[in-house]
């Protein structure tokens, strides 16, 4: 599926440069580091002869808001009728009959709340505000991939008509603020977005 | 085994008692005596499937959009086991639908054989009531070459029974500008519609657009003291089908400095047509003009005349304010904005104007529309606000409106309040609810406030660990008190169904600023599945399966005041899932 991914940060961010830093006890690192060092294994045996409790750390994945993010993806939209293949013409009826979108999402990151925006010919000098809102809470029990549907009602207007529209369907991985720039879609720092782009064309309810 | 693994397993082994390690929900089973058993429940996957509820149902199956080879299936009483096992989820492969489209050839003008270029739309409603049918659009490519197709469209394939395909093709070029060279398809050759049956596996067909035998309108579009006007978009609106809404019947044309146009009506339409004249968006603002009962049968020459004393184009600023959940008044940020104003009055033969001006509320809350200001149109604007979804501001509607009167400041919506729990009485996390119009609300309404509230954005939430939610949604909308329906849908892989309420009434006291709707408990779920395969047996992996509880009741539709012919309501969804990598399919059904 052809989408953007895009990392949603302060501007004096962007460029910072990764410092050296000690890996031995980061996550992705420990299994490369040599847990049978004789320091080690030396605080083990302390551990075991004082009859304490190890209390391990949260063992699942990324779920720490300190954890890297990594952004949210789109598998599949799908209209009432079929999927919609990312960069082609998508056609909706006017008013309640526009039925709904169900959008197939992925997220690693596997305590992240997905937020699900489409926006009409939305372009950052004329903003508009998203046409269609939904919330892909995680799923239960823990898994990357979830699935929400979203009310379309209001996704074409009477003046769509007739006429060719930019449709984006956007996920954020953070909620987007009700202030804030770019209008509509911005995030706290750290958020992240994914977007999948059609033609729109509405047209009336035909039957 | 490693030594690394040996040491922490002895670790694991003497710390049993003290491991705090974070883990889900625990299955709803691990034995077959866990789950309803005398019912035909089978404990898999952790998981009770089976003992699916009664009823009548009907399953819509898609396949994913890389497998062009597949189409969808509509199973209508599909076989639900016991167990929870769905038989025969096989999609089928396409009838193929290829051709041409080309010119009629009309003596004397030599003959061209290229083909031209349209969007094909082809439909079919549901085999079932309130299905979403099937629907696909293709587009023809122009060329020149004489042979050779130059469309293909994979379609179901007709059975005994279906209701013949509705195609509809639209020659490309029908924006609101002229596209510049040569006269695009659009202008010259008006749409077409017929009917199909798919019942081989393939089949062509050469679409033939135009024709000498064609109604045609000429006329001019001019201003109030007759001059031509240039840069109108000029089309006939009308019907194939008495029951379905208006839409475009004709070529289209645009007009130039002398404002004449010429446009070839569609064979085969039903009454009358509209003719519309549209100022292009990159003209001067200016209403668009209208023409009503113009005979679809016989040729006919027609004048639209533009009303006088339009005034000159200005700019107009003004805030759109509204009070916040704090209490304090505040700019209304994305707020979408429209001021409409009809010149004239829709009589047979009688031009009549609509002039509409439209925008958002930027971050202040201030929006900016281009209105003119002559006294034609001064007295009769009319306003409609509409804030983004799940605002706290309602909407306006139909409200009259002054270039530089008093700010405006926006109604506050009520709350819809409540809780969502399973159907032990717990409460759910982690479910979005969505507050929509009712369809007994939407019908009530006349056409154009039933327009204005499909523009509505529905308002949605998801529930925190409480259970709660609370939804803003308008009391009233054009002096009609609210019904709203509230779609429940659980997280993803949750042991909860989809669910709605139906017809939550706004009570009719103007003093309340919250409605509290019962504990919505859903229903307990039952799991069913599927395994989701092609016609060669093979599992598919991202088809879609969605399932619907079938009903036969019509009663709304002589209920209310204004509801479409066909009176469309939907069929009541019940679950959706997509097919794994080794093509099972997942769903719950509310018991």
């Amino acid at each position: 599926m052809t989408q953007m991914s895009e990392h949603h940060a302060p501007a004096h961010l962007q460029f910072a440069p990764n410092r050296a830093r000690l890996q031995v006890s980061a996550r992705l690192a420990q299994g490369v580091h040599d847990v049978g060092a004789p320091l080690v294994r030396l605080m083990f045996l302390a551990t075991i002869a004082s009859g304490g409790c190890i209390f391990p750390p949260d063992l699942s994945v990324g779920d720490q808001d300190a954890g890297v993010n990594s952004p949210p993806a789109i598998l599949a939209v799908r209209s009432d009728q079929q999927e919609l293949p990312p960069g082609e013409t998508v056609t909706f009826e006017l008013g309640p009959t526009a039925g709904s979108i169900n959008a197939t999402l992925i997220d690693t990151n596997l305590t992240d709340t997905l937020y699900v925006r489409a926006f009409v010919d939305y372009t950052v000098s004329v903003p508009t505000p998203a046409r269609a809102t939904c919330t892909a809470p995680p799923p239960t029990p823990a898994a990357p991939q979830r699935s929400v549907t979203c009310d379309v009602t209001a996704l074409c207007q009477p003046t769509d008509i007739g006429t060719t529209r930019s449709l984006s369907v956007i996920v954020f991985d953070r909620e987007p603020l009700e202030s804030g720039q770019p209008s509509f879609q911005a995030m706290p720092p750290g958020g992240l977005k994914t977007s999948v782009f059609y033609f729109l064309k509405c047209i009336p309810r035909d039957t | 085994m490693s030594r690394t693994s040996l040491l922490l397993g002895s670790l694991a082994a003497l710390l049993g008692g003290c491991l705090d390690v974070p883990s889900g929900p625990a299955p709803e089973c691990t034995q077959q005596s866990d789950c309803d058993t005398a019912n035909g429940e089978v404990c898999d996957e952790g998981t009770c499937y089976g003992n699916p509820p009664q009823g009548m149902y009907a399953l819509v199956i898609s396949p994913p959009s890389a497998r062009k080879d597949l189409v969808p299936r509509e199973l209508v009483m599909p076989a639900i086991a016991a167990d929870g096992w769905i038989a025969d989820l096989a999609l089928q492969k396409p009838t193929v639908f290829s051709g041409r489209i080309e010119a009629v050839c009309v003596p004397p003008s030599p003959c061209d054989r290229g083909t031209i270029g349209a969007a094909i739309t082809v439909t079919r409603p549901s085999s079932f009531k309130g299905g979403p049918g099937f629907k696909t659009v293709a587009d023809a490519e122009a060329s020149p070459d004489a042979t050779g197709p130059s469309f293909e469209v994979a379609l179901p394939k007709t059975a005994a029974g279906d209701t013949p395909y509705l195609v509809t093709v639209m020659p490309t070029g029908r924006g609101d500008e002229p596209q510049s060279g040569s006269p695009s398809a659009a202008e010259l050759y008006p749409p077409i519609r017929f009917t199909l049956d798919a019942k081989t596996n393939s089949f062509s067909k050469t679409i033939m657009l135009g024709g000498a035998d064609l109604p045609t309108i000429d006329g001019t579009v001019v201003g109030a003291l007759g001059g031509g006007l240039s840069h109108y978009r000029v089309v006939a609106m009308g019907h194939w089908d008495a029951t379905a809404p208006m839409t475009e019947v004709s070529s289209v044309d645009y007009t130039g400095s002398d404002g004449k146009f010429r446009i070839v009506l569609a064979d085969g339409l039903v009454g009358n047509v509209e003719l519309v004249a549209r100022p292009a968006p990159s003209a001067p603002a200016a209403p668009t003009l209208h023409l009503l009962e113009v005979a679809s049968s016989v040729s006919s020459v027609r004048t639209l005349v533009q009303p006088g004393n339009l005034g000159a184009v200005r700019a107009v600023t003004f805030p759109i304010r509204g009070v916040d959940g704090s209490g304090s008044i505040n700019g209304v940020r994305g707020a979408r904005v429209s001021v409409r104003a009809t010149l004239g009055v829709g009589t047979t033969g009688q031009t009549f104007g609509t002039f509409t001006a439209e925008g958002t509320a930027d971050d202040s809350g201030n929006v900016t529309l281009m209105l003119l200001d002559g006294a034609a149109l001064a007295q009769s604007y009319r306003l409609e606000v509409v804030p983004p979804a799940s605002s706290s501001m309602g909407v306006l509607f139909d409200v009259p409106f002054t270039p530089g009167n008093a700010p405006l400041l926006l109604p506050t919506r009520i709350a819809i309040r409540g809780e969502v729990t399973d159907y032990l009485g717990n409460p759910l996390k982690d479910v979005s609810v969505t507050a929509r119009p009712s369809l007994r609300f939407t019908w009530s309404f006349a056409d154009a406030p039933q327009a204005f509230v499909s523009t509505i954005p529905a308002a949605t939430t998801t529930t925190p660990d409480t259970g709660e939610f609370a939804l803003w949604v308008d009391p009233t909308i054009a002096s009609l008190w609210g019904h709203y329906d509230l779609a429940f849908e659980p997280a993803s892989k949750a042991r909860a169904p989809s669910w709605v309420r139906s017809e939550v009434e706004i009570p009719r006291d103007t003093t309340l600023s919250t409605v509290s709707v019962d504990q919505v408990r859903l229903p307990d779920a039952a799991a069913i599945r599927g395994l989701v395969v092609d016609p060669a047996g093979i599992e598919v992996e991202g088809a879609e399966v969605k399932i619907f509880r079938l009903s036969a009741s019509l009663a709304l539709c002589t209920e209310v005041l204004n509801p479409p012919a066909s009176c469309p309501i939907p069929a009541n969804l019940q679950g959706r899932g997509d097919s794994d990598k080794v093509g099972v399919v997942r769903l719950t059904l509310p018991r």
